[in-house]
């Protein structure tokens, strides 16, 4: 099946980018800075390389096969059946991510803004929201996707700019510090906590057969994962800066926090961090209703559907209970880095398998050529 | 009932025949692609008698009071013929069928006339009228007569001469109403079809202007007419509201907006997916972008195809003032734009529930004002937002010497007695104030609706979820517009997807010479809009009286380089700069033909006199 080409270099640059950029921004200079003290910058470096890696992969995959989406290319390399098992744990791993941004963003909203509203009303508004979204075809997915990039770059440019003024450089030296703050595997699980975050790159498997050049797709994959890499790393370094280890581990969200320390001075707004959060709807927007939409895609290929609007509301309730599995705020964040560190064995392993399954089956053919 | 009823004339009317020449024509489906069937002729044929004629005419017609029958003889090559000529009052003008009667009645009997048949000599040599057509049906002739024409039947000859008589009465060009400008044309389209062509072509003269006209509505047999321009428009799109356009199929067309409905794409959403406007010379500029211009009979807006969001801040004058200041306007318009939609829910998020970002002097202002208020924010907001539509609504239905007057009353008036009596809070006021004039400063009249309409969810929604509402309800709006495209043009672009020549006439409005490219979502056949870039402007301009200059001894004029406007202009205007007397000598023969020495030296005396004189 031909699909219509509609997405440029550019588009698909910033789709990534502000797809990738999602809850997680809140709580993971927190974490990082756990695992990796204030070596955690460097930490956050790699990981985003580690998934800079993965996206040229699957950008180069939807280069060489220009009209297929990752569904139907590992389909093709991996035969029917493990190609359909792929694409369901690919669909329930996604549906969870959503489920889990859902939850840890309704987290947010019930304990610094809405705190007499219900958790469940907050979690069903942005999965409605995605629901609704998600109605629309790729085009517009990439359209929606695209148009929220500023939404989402700007507010933190702006963050780090106007809470600059309280960093201190000695918070965040050592930049290396193994040895007496961490120990490797504790700096590796950094790096993949990291790495978690980055995992809506995926959709790169959907959008690269609706770009209009394929072969530029490696381009908008870097572009967009360093950007989105740029802003992780910006802002943990500045949390760092402002905060220093130790009182980050006592801070939840630590992005929030900063948010708190921004004034502008002698401007109307007295505080700044409900302006941030609000307009960081817009993030964990893109986040999640790129990963349902991601998930939706791979149903309607699992079940050879013709039209993915039926599943965009059978599948609210679903994620919704998901969303509601952790009891309280300390198990969602043990479920998130559980969830997202165990998911690394899909969103890296399966590019990885499917990279070397097309150069294995190409120098098979190769050799069958020489041969005959 | 009368006959036309059964006759479904509208099956067999050809177009063609109700406006021959003035605009070029075009058959809808619904009315037939080839003319009158053969059938329904035989049926309905015309008779050589001229009281069946007649009476067949008064029975389609229904003897309808207006309907006028004058006979009359005509005598021509010594022969009386009885004539008679229908048309209906009010609608055809008096003075035509005056003339055409004189020249029938008086001057034939005056001159010899030739000609095979009574038909021929008639139209030929006798009626010294413009607009004349073949009337070979009884159908044919009652659709003639209903447009407001007239039909001449001869006795003796089994055709009938149909006349364009057609003078409905029709208010003369105004200023338009509701797109004001400061500077531009002052010219708005009326209710006539004739005359809007008429308004377009004038400012637009170019032999691919394309006008192709059609009937809707079975009962109302409204002309439409689509306009583009051949070179520019894609064929694509103008097939598309072609076919658009026939799937109509309605009893009555009332007016544009009515169309408007049929034609867009997406019929359950608030946002306008084309745009109408009552100014010709936005009509114009729009069909120099590529879109096509649907004119409706009956109806000053004309319906702009494709429209995407961005065309609903900007105005035609913004193209006439300077890129700066329309620029900073279309910012602002845009700023009020959100405002219109977003301030009272700002509002009513920021007292509720974060009311920690209000400096403390001012909240405690806000919190002064409010004391009283027996309602919560939103309820307060809310009732006065009401209070506000109704007002306005009040004050378009009112006539017009009173509308002034009340609008004082209520807003300044109502707004104070509701302060002092406590109802609502001063600032209040304020916000909702601000709302309504974001809301005036709109351009386009429907886009400003459709805002002023959603601010009211999103409010309920700033209620209940305070700034994380309006973010929800926000997102919400955006999804939907991005997911909206009018004519398979998306809604929002040149934005998304971005474009960078769509991107200069945007909030920021580019230049006019560096917008050398037509919007590129439009896929135009010519894409060059501006062929002289700032580059070559500055080469190219000379400043003639500036003292400074020496060339201005070698008989520099003013236009110098706007004679040579052409390719190699530039290299000709450097060596005029750099040797005097070659470049005047060939600016002397190309200007007089004959280029000898001493024309040119006078040329060049001419000039320093100039000097002299300026300096």
């Amino acid at each position: 099946m031909n699909k219509p080409k509609t997405i440029t270099v550019m588009q698909f640059a910033m789709n990534l980018g502000t797809t990738i950029i999602g809850v997680g921004l809140l709580a993971f200079p927190r974490i990082t800075a756990q695992h990796a003290g204030t070596g955690a910058p460097l930490a956050t470096l790699f990981g985003v390389l580690l998934m800079l890696g993965c996206a040229l992969m699957l950008s180069y995959l939807g280069h060489q096969y220009p009209n297929m989406t990752l569904f139907e290319y590992s389909d093709k390399l991996l035969g029917r059946w493990l190609g359909r098992i792929v694409t369901l744990a690919l669909v329930l791993y996604f549906l969870e991510l959503e489920a889990m941004a859902a939850r840890e963003f309704g987290e947010v909203v019930v304990t610094s803004v809405l705190q007499r509203t219900p958790l469940e009303i907050t979690i069903l508004i942005m999965l409605v929201l995605a629901a609704t979204a998600a109605r629309n075809d790729v085009t517009v997915f990439s359209r929606i996707l695209t148009f929220y990039m500023p939404f989402v770059y700007i507010p933190v440019l702006v963050l780090i700019a106007l809470t600059l003024r309280s960093a201190r450089l000695t918070n965040i030296l050592p930049i290396i510090s193994f040895g007496y703050q961490t120990n490797v595997s504790n700096y590796v699980y950094a790096i993949l906590f990291v790495a978690c975050l980055f995992q809506n790159y995926m959709i790169t498997g959907l959008l690269t057969p609706y770009m209009y050049q394929t072969n530029k797709a490696w381009k908008g994959a870097l572009i967009g994962v360093v950007a989105a890499g740029a802003v992780y790393l910006i802002l943990d370094v500045a949390t760092l800066a402002v905060f220093g280890t130790e009182e980050m581990k006592n801070l939840i969200w630590p992005t929030l926090e900063l948010a708190k320390t921004a004034a502008i001075p002698l401007f109307f707004l007295e505080r700044l961090d409900p302006v941030f959060l609000a307009v960081w709807v817009t993030a964990v927007f893109t986040a999640i209703f790129a990963s349902y939409y991601f998930s939706i895609q791979g149903l309607v290929h699992l079940f050879n559907f013709q039209d993915h609007r039926a599943f965009t509301s059978l599948l609210v309730p679903v994620v919704f209970l998901a969303a509601m599995q952790p009891s309280n705020i300390v198990d969602v964040y043990r479920m998130v880095q559980w969830v997202g560190l165990s998911g690394l064995v899909l969103t890296v392993g399966i590019p990885a398998l499917l990279f070397a399954l097309h150069f294995g089956t190409g120098a098979l053919k190769r050799k069958q050529v020489k041969r005959a | 009932m009368t006959l036309i009823g059964k006759l479904k004339y509208r099956k067999s009317i050809r177009v063609g025949d109700v406006r021959p020449s003035r605009v070029q024509v075009h058959s809808g489906r619904a009315h037939g692609q080839d003319g009158p069937s053969a059938e329904a002729v035989s049926e309905y044929r015309l008779s050589a008698d001229l009281d069946e004629n007649l009476a067949g005419m008064k029975s389609i017609l229904g003897m309808d009071m207006d309907l006028l029958i004058r006979q009359f003889r005509i005598q021509i090559n010594h022969g009386t013929h009885r004539c008679a000529l229908v048309y209906l009052d009010n609608a055809s003008s008096k003075s035509d069928i005056n003339k055409i009667l004189a020249s029938l009645m008086f001057d034939l009997d005056k001159s010899e006339q030739s000609g095979p048949t009574l038909f021929e000599m008639v139209i030929s040599q006798c009626i010294p009228y413009a607009d004349v057509s073949d009337i070979t049906s009884m159908k044919q002739a009652a659709t003639w007569v209903i447009s407001g024409n007239s039909v001449l039947f001869m006795d003796g000859v089994v055709k009938g001469i149909g006349l364009c008589t057609q003078a409905f009465k029709e208010r003369a060009i105004e200023p338009p109403g509701t797109e004001q400008v400061i500077q531009g044309a002052r010219e708005a389209f009326i209710e006539s079809l004739g005359t809007n062509v008429s308004l377009i072509r004038r400012r637009m003269r170019s032999p691919d202007l394309r006008v192709r006209q059609m009937q809707i509505g079975q009962r109302t047999t409204t002309n439409i007419a689509y306009l583009y321009h051949a070179n520019i428009a894609n064929q694509e799109l103008i097939n598309e509201v072609e076919r658009r356009l026939r799937l109509v199929e309605t009893d009555a067309l009332y007016g544009s907006g009515y169309l408007e409905q049929f034609i867009e794409d997406n019929h359950y959403s608030p946002f306008p997916q084309v745009q109408n406007t009552e100014r010709p010379d936005k009509a114009v500029a729009a069909m120099l972008e590529g879109r096509v211009v649907i004119l409706v009979d009956g109806s000053p807006f004309a319906l702009i195809v494709p429209a995407v969001f961005s065309q609903f801040y900007q105005t035609a004058e913004d193209y006439d003032t300077r890129f700066h200041m329309a620029s900073m306007i279309r910012g602002i318009r845009l700023l009020a734009l959100i405002f219109s939609l977003i301030f009272p829910s700002l509002y009513v998020s920021l007292i509720s529930y974060n009311p920690e970002m209000i400096p403390t002097k001012f909240a405690v202002a806000v919190a002064g004002g409010r004391a009283g208020v027996p309602f919560p924010a939103i309820a307060e907001i809310f009732g006065l937002e009401l209070v506000m539509e109704i007002l306005r609504e009040a004050t378009i239905r009112l006539p017009q010497q009173i509308g002034g007057a009340l609008s004082i009353v209520g807003v300044l008036v109502i707004g104070e007695a509701a302060v002092q009596a406590g109802f609502v809070s001063p600032i209040t006021v304020v916000i909702v104030a601000m709302t309504t004039i974001g809301s005036f400063a709109t351009p386009a009249y429907n886009a400003a609706v459709a805002l002023r309409m959603l601010r009211f969810p999103v409010m309920i929604l700033a209620g209940m979820f305070g700034l994380y509402g309006v973010m929800v309800g926000i997102i919400f709006i955006i999804n939907h517009l991005n997911s909206l495209e009018s004519f398979g043009v998306p809604y929002l672009s040149p934005v998304v997807p971005a474009d960078a020549s769509g991107l200069q006439d945007t909030v920021i409005r580019a230049p006019v010479w560096s917008m050398r490219k037509r919007p590129k979502q439009l896929a135009t056949d010519d894409t060059v809009r501006v062929n002289v870039g700032l580059q070559d402007l500055a080469e190219q301009k000379q400043s003639p009286l500036d003292p400074r200059n020496s060339q201005m001894q070698n008989g520099q004029q003013p236009n110098s380089a706007g004679t040579s406007a052409g390719g190699g202009s530039g290299s000709q205007g450097a060596g005029s700069g750099g040797s005097g007397s070659g470049g005047s000598g060939r600016r002397g023969s190309s200007s007089q033909g004959s280029g000898s020495q001493g024309s040119s030296s006078q040329g060049s005396s001419k000039g320093s006199g100039s000097q002299g004189s300026s300096s």
